[in-house]
């Protein structure tokens, strides 16, 4: 997520933290709307915690890592 | 007992409210009350903040618990259906994390969290007995608070927790009572463990200004009448101004209504319509928004009377607090608040008109009243300590779950993985081990030994690390593999088929691997085809970290030496005692050498073959680094460049039990400002204010550096502050070393007249212009010798340089060897007559000690650190003057006097021990 990207929506969730009752409306909306609503909770998440991308991702895993990741992507063994 | 307390309570927005305070406070206290009796240990989201804080404040005695931390698996939480696969997998991989180690008891600090952040709950009852706080079932009372669709799934999910739960342990007799109600809890199995108050809340003392410290912050000038807690529609908030403005006006005047927390702008809109409403003037009632715990004990404590009109609590605590602060208290008669107060004087009706300003009204006018509630608060409070709770709570606890065991895994666990059987004897050992490896399973094994041990690198760095690699195995090494690749290896000789199988079954319910295959194989056909690739990275990742490492491994950052070895003290500190530590690794520990490299840490397998002088054909296992908890982590190095990059992931590690130890070498650019860039000094700076919030140990190489190390911790370092604690450094006594050839004309020259040997980095503090000035002086009064610097060019010496390289003894009796190796600096000590060590600051002094185990006199400035290292072997000088210190070189020249005794000098192998030594000391 680009940083102009992830401030712009910061700054729209601090707007909406000083108006709650507008929050309060446009959460109520969306939330009509699941697939929007998982999407946009998705991406607030995401902004919420930078932290993340000290994460491991699938190029990074250790040995016994990648074996269980193999294993459970591979799906059980015949 | 093993007992292990799942500490997501204080992690989640909850550490800013009661359950928070409740679920820190209770830990704490019970932490100390099992002390010696329980084995403690705390599980941490690694996806949720307040890990440091709790470590912190759960520890007794600056002996902090056990701890462990569990993922990160992000995007969980309950409200956003688009986390439903990731919430499952992690809570089958905290199931996993909680069943593991094999607890007897785990307590569930909060199981009223994850609906907005990513706590989870387990996703099966544990094996182990499983206790959870019961903080109350608000929520079945308001049918408002159920109302979302969503909300309520979480909330019954929650609920199934609870009633799941081996043992409920209440936060109040009421919370019981209605739990046995509204959830038909057997009664046996919850118990009420009540609340406490901290210490600090407490009756005035003598000598605080009260008046004028609440003045300055909030604006108070008159007695007030005080509300604190929060403001959702149960607080009843709105009915206390109420109340509050039907107090006739005379007894207005003469008081304030102070209400204290944080309002979100909804409820002040709402409040601000019933001051407008009620005519009530702006400065009848002052909102003072958060406060801190220092200034809500000062308004506790200065009130006239508090007041807490809730119409439902699970506790309470903030009239606890009130009535510990010697607060005239009223509560409303409703659920566990009378409980609280304990004094009918104390309770109104709010749902009765008038009662609760009737109340107020009362108290405000009657001083004796007043003094009453007073009193009875206090002796109230007095029996709410977390001492008390955690009392209760280990009572129930013990008496609960002795005896029981770990249930599902003797005999209860309904489906053991289904595992592959190897059947392996010497003739496929070789071939079948990396299999076992990908598809791990039991092993039956048949048979003699093969004749030979495993021989590739590969195999011998599994058993013994760097020190295996140039070994040749043993027949046996087979075995130790598999056994760490397999699910329990049987040997079949002897044993009938029976038999055998009741070995098989055992293992497959209770070896920890076969308990992760089993999560494994529950997702791999129900979650992970809905997972991403990176999500299910993450879960593997979380799930195999689950389980803590066999051996304690010692990470080493090696991240700077390992690119350059700059050949100075400190990378020859760091070569020495690493290559010590590789060789013979400490009873028990993996030493693993590791690198900072785009964003992680990485397994320097090069750097450490290179150092140990091994070379290895084909792959070493691992590249990148995996936490379980069971680590060290190793600042060997300064890492002054890598650190500040490299401090995020560390933190994480920290928070997930890696104990932090950082070696100082010295604090020159803060004792010794004028004699580096500015630029560095920030840096050093940054990097001691990285070392002293990450650390739990900084070493130091002498007492002097321990000293200053502790001096600048106490003036720069609020809170918590590392431990700081001393080594021995060694030095090489020359034996090993071979002398290098010689440049033809020092070699003459040396020989020919006796020489002064200067060892050290050129840069200002090591006092070489000082000896410069000197030896000129001397050379003009007619005597002949050679001065020899040895030492690679540093900083803030340009003039220094020019004059070393213009100077027209150059080459004759004045040498500078910039870029000399450890043969050409071999041969130059022994050819030289005496070591000058005029450095005017340094950490330890190794040239001193390298020179006196060659047998070299030293000249040497009277330093402390010097005198602690060298004691009176130097002849040392104490002036900052060329002539003093030419009369001093050119005495000695004279006399040549013996040099005196020193203290015990330690080889490499010895510092190594003694550092090896200190850190097990603070583990």
């Amino acid at each position: 997520m680009s940083s102009v990207f992830r401030r712009a929506i910061r700054n729209l969730l601090h707007f909406l933290e000083r108006y709650p009752a507008l929050k309060r409306v446009i959460v109520n909306l969306i939330y009509r709307f699941p697939a929007l609503d998982a999407t946009l909770r998705t991406v607030a998440h995401r902004v919420a915690h930078p932290e993340a991308v000290l994460d491991v991702d699938v190029t990074s895993l250790s040995e016994a890592s990648r074996r269980a990741y193999e294993r459970m992507r591979a799906g059980p063994r015949s | 007992m093993k007992i292990l307390i799942d500490m997501q309570g204080v992690q989640t927005e909850s550490r800013f409210r009661g359950i928070g305070r409740y679920c820190l406070a209770v830990t704490r206290a019970f932490v100390e009350r099992c002390r010696g009796l329980h084995e403690m240990t705390l599980l941490f989201n690694a996806s949720l903040d307040g890990i440091d804080e709790a470590i912190e404040a759960t520890a007794v005695d600056r002996e902090r618990v056990r701890r462990r931390a569990v993922g990160p698996v992000r995007n969980t939480s309950f409200d956003n259906r688009a986390n439903d696969a990731r919430r499952n997998a992690a809570e089958r991989v905290f199931t996993h994390a909680l069943d593991v180690e094999g607890p007897d008891v785990v307590w569930l600090g909060s199981v009223v969290e994850g609906f907005l952040d990513d706590a989870i709950v387990p996703h099966a009852l544990p094996d182990a007995f499983t206790v959870a706080t019961l903080y109350d079932l608000i929520p079945l009372h308001d049918a408002d608070y159920l109302g979302q669709a969503r909300f309520r799934d979480w909330y019954m999910n929650r609920l199934g927790v609870l009633q799941r739960s081996d043992l409920l342990l209440a936060i109040s007799e009421w919370v019981r009572s209605d739990a046995i109600d509204r959830l038909g809890v057997d009664p046996d199995r919850i118990v009420a463990i009540g609340a406490g108050v901290d210490p600090r809340f407490s009756p005035p003392v003598e000598g605080i200004d009260h008046k004028s410290i609440l003045h300055e912050r909030f604006g108070i000038q008159r007695p007030f009448v005080m509300y604190n807690g929060g403001f959702d529609k149960r607080k009843n908030v709105l009915a206390l101004i109420e109340a509050y403005a039907s107090l006739p006006e005379a007894l207005r005047v003469g008081h304030t209504l102070v209400i204290v927390g944080r309002v979100d702008a909804l409820a002040r809109e709402r409040f601000t319509d019933t001051l407008l409403a009620r005519q009530l003037r702006p400065d009848e009632v002052v909102f003072t928004g958060f406060v801190s715990d220092e200034d809500l004990v000062h308004l506790y404590q200065a009130c006239a009377l508090f007041v807490f009109p809730s119409e439902r609590e699970g506790f309470g605590l903030a009239p606890l607090e009130a009535m510990a602060c010697g607060a005239p208290t009223l509560v409303n008669n409703a659920t566990s608040l009378p409980e609280v107060v304990g004094n009918p004087e104390a309770l109104f009706d709010a749902c009765q008109p008038g009662a609760m300003a009737a109340r107020i009204e009362a108290v405000l006018t009657d001083a004796s009243l007043a003094r009453r509630l007073r009193d009875s608060g206090l002796d109230r409070a007095s029996h709410f300590t977390w001492r008390a709770v955690a009392a209760r709570a280990l009572t129930a606890i013990e008496s609960r779950a002795a005896g029981v065991g770990r249930r599902r895994s003797d005999g209860q666990l309904q489906s053991p993985p289904s595992l592959p059987l190897y059947r392996i004897d010497a003739s496929n050992v070789a071939a079948t081990l990396p299999v076992v490896r990908q598809w791990p399973g039991s092993v039956f094994w048949s048979g003699a030994l093969p004749d030979v041990g495993p021989s590739s690198a590969d195999e011998r760095f599994r058993l013994g690390g760097y020190a295996a690699l140039g070994s040749l195995g043993a027949p046996s090494d087979w075995l130790t593999l598999l056994e760490a690749a397999a699910v329990g290896v049987v040997h079949t000789k002897g044993l009938s088929e029976e038999a055998l199988q009741v070995r098989l079954e055992t293992l497959r319910r209770n070896h920890p691997l076969a308990r992760q295959l089993a999560a494994e194989q529950a997702m791999a056909t129900s979650i992970a085809p809905s997972l991403s690739d990176d999500d299910l990275a993450r879960v593997a990742d979380a799930l195999v970290r689950a389980t803590p490492a066999r051996h304690t491994r010692w990470l080493v950052d090696v991240t700077h030496i390992a690119a350059k070895d700059l050949g100075t003290g400190v990378h020859r500190v760091v070569r020495s005692i690493l290559r010590e530590w590789l060789l013979h690794p400490p009873e028990g520990v993996e030493v693993a050498p590791i690198a900072f490299v785009e964003g992680r840490f990485h397994h320097a397998h090069a750097y450490a073959c290179q150092l140990i002088g091994v070379s290895v054909e084909g792959k070493l296992p691992d590249d990148v680094v995996a936490i379980t908890g069971n680590e060290v982590y190793v600042g060997l190095d300064w890492a002054m460049e890598s650190l500040p990059s490299s401090s995020q992931l560390l933190r994480t590690w920290r928070r997930a039990g890696v104990s932090m130890h950082f070696i100082v070498h010295d604090v020159l650019p803060v004792t010794m400002p004028d004699a580096f860039h500015p630029q560095s000094r920030e840096r050093f700076t940054g990097w001691m204010n990285t070392i002293a919030s990450l650390g739990d140990v900084l070493h130091c190489v002498s007492q002097t550096t321990a000293t200053e190390v502790t001096t600048w911790l106490s003036e720069h370092k609020a809170g918590r502050t590392p431990a700081v604690s001393r080594f021995e450094l060694g030095a090489e006594t020359g034996a090993e070393q071979q002398p290098g050839e010689l440049d033809e004309i020092l070699g003459m020259a040396m020989s020919a007249r006796p020489s002064l040997l200067m060892v050290g980095t050129v840069e200002p503090r090591k006092g070489h212009e000082q000896v410069l000035d000197a030896v000129e002086l001397l050379w003009e009064s007619g005597a002949d010798l050679n001065l020899v610097i040895v030492g690679h060019r540093g900083w803030l010496v340009n003039d220094l340089v020019e004059r070393l390289q213009q100077h027209g003894e150059k080459s004759k009796r004045l040498f500078w060897l910039d870029a000399a190796d450890d043969q050409t600096l071999e041969t130059v000590y022994e050819l030289s007559t005496v070591l000058v060590a005029a450095s005017r600051g340094e950490g330890y002094g190794l040239p001193l000690i390298e020179a006196a185990q060659r047998g070299k006199p030293v000249i040497a400035r009277s330093l402390p650190v010097f005198r602690e290292v060298a004691g009176d072997y130097p002849s040392y000088f104490n002036t900052e003057s060329a002539s003093g210190l030419a009369t001093h070189i050119a005495r000695w020249l004279v006399d040549r006097p013996r040099p005196g005794s020193h203290p015990a000098w330690r080889s490499w192998k010895e510092s190594a021990a003694s550092l090896r030594q200190a850190m097990e000391n603070h583990q």
